[in-house]
């Protein structure tokens, strides 16, 4: 955990993926009374692509987003890190 | 079922206490048009809903209000932690405290606790759509009454999205009765229940 071969930083990084993550979410309601519309979902599908390869560069590098993304040996790493109520994330 | 994403929906990082703010903010927490109540709402009426899109639209809109909740009592925590006893009763803060020392509780500013009853499911589409959309302007006259009284651009940013996602949502629902509408046939011209009356559906 927290190699230092990440070439994003941790912040940088984390705001990525919440601008990708709210680009789809928005999307995604448009096109749930839109399902029809071939640009957005064409637009969708490249930004989760996008989304998903920054997801698993934090998960790589920073810990876990998701609980299923720990990769510990000794200590649970899901609690190890601050929670985002916390500030700072 | 859920996942949870360890991070906010939009960034919560507020550097001073303000207790007087917290217990305005609050109201957005547990109050009648706050975050709860939106995510109880739309997750509840979505068993009702005949039309598949309007269905998915309310689960996602549900979830996403679940964020909202999340970036709300991150704010009210960020606004109450570490404060003094001194501060504690110079702010008005007393009467929550004694309750719930700096926890999140959900509550209107006025101090009363969520209630079921700060919404509805009808079981019928075109009602329950309707007041979706009147639910999403009530908030966002919640948060524009908020930033009003706000100058801590800590706080505003985060208000500001939230009040802009009301927005949005509003116009979602819309296009949600609209499709609902849509579906009516000549035998229900005045759009009585289509999910309950076997004649209205198509």
């Amino acid at each position: 955990m927290n190699k230092t071969s990440c070439p994003i930083p941790k912040t940088i990084l984390l705001r990525k993926i919440s601008e990708y993550s709210f680009a789809l979410v928005d999307l995604g309601l448009y096109l749930d009374t839109h399902p029809k519309d071939q640009n957005a979902i064409k637009n969708y599908m490249q930004l989760s692509d996008t989304y998903k390869q920054y997801v698993n560069e934090y998960a790589d590098n920073y810990g876990p987003l998701c609980s299923h993304q720990v990769n510990c040996e000794n200590y649970y790493s899901w609690v190890a890190e601050p929670w985002p109520w916390e500030g700072e994330c | 079922m859920w996942n949870y994403e360890k991070r906010l929906q939009f960034p919560v990082n507020i550097k001073k206490a303000d207790p007087k703010m917290a217990q305005l903010i609050i109201s957005q927490y547990g109050g009648p048009d706050g975050e709860s109540a939106a995510s109880m709402r739309y997750l509840s009426q979505r068993y009702s809903m005949p039309d598949k899109k309007v269905a998915g639209l309310l689960t996602d809109i549900g979830t996403e209000e679940l964020a909202h909740l999340e970036m709300i009592a991150a704010m009210v925590h960020q606004l109450t932690r570490n404060l003094t006893p001194e501060q504690i009763e110079c702010s008005g803060f007393a009467p929550y405290y004694v309750d719930h020392t700096l926890g999140v509780w959900p509550q209107a500013a006025g101090g009363i606790p969520f209630n079921a009853c700060e919404f509805q499911v009808k079981g019928d589409p075109i009602c329950d759509l309707t007041e979706d959309m009147a639910a999403e302007q009530k908030a966002r006259v919640v948060y524009d009454n908020l930033l009003r009284l706000i100058d801590d651009p800590d706080i505003i940013a985060p208000l500001r999205f939230l009040r802009e996602r009301e927005i949005v949502h509003f116009q979602r629902f819309g296009e949600a009765l609209n499709l609902t509408q849509e579906k009516l046939d000549s035998k229900n011209v005045y759009a009585v229940n289509p999910a309950f009356d076997r004649i209205c559906k198509k």
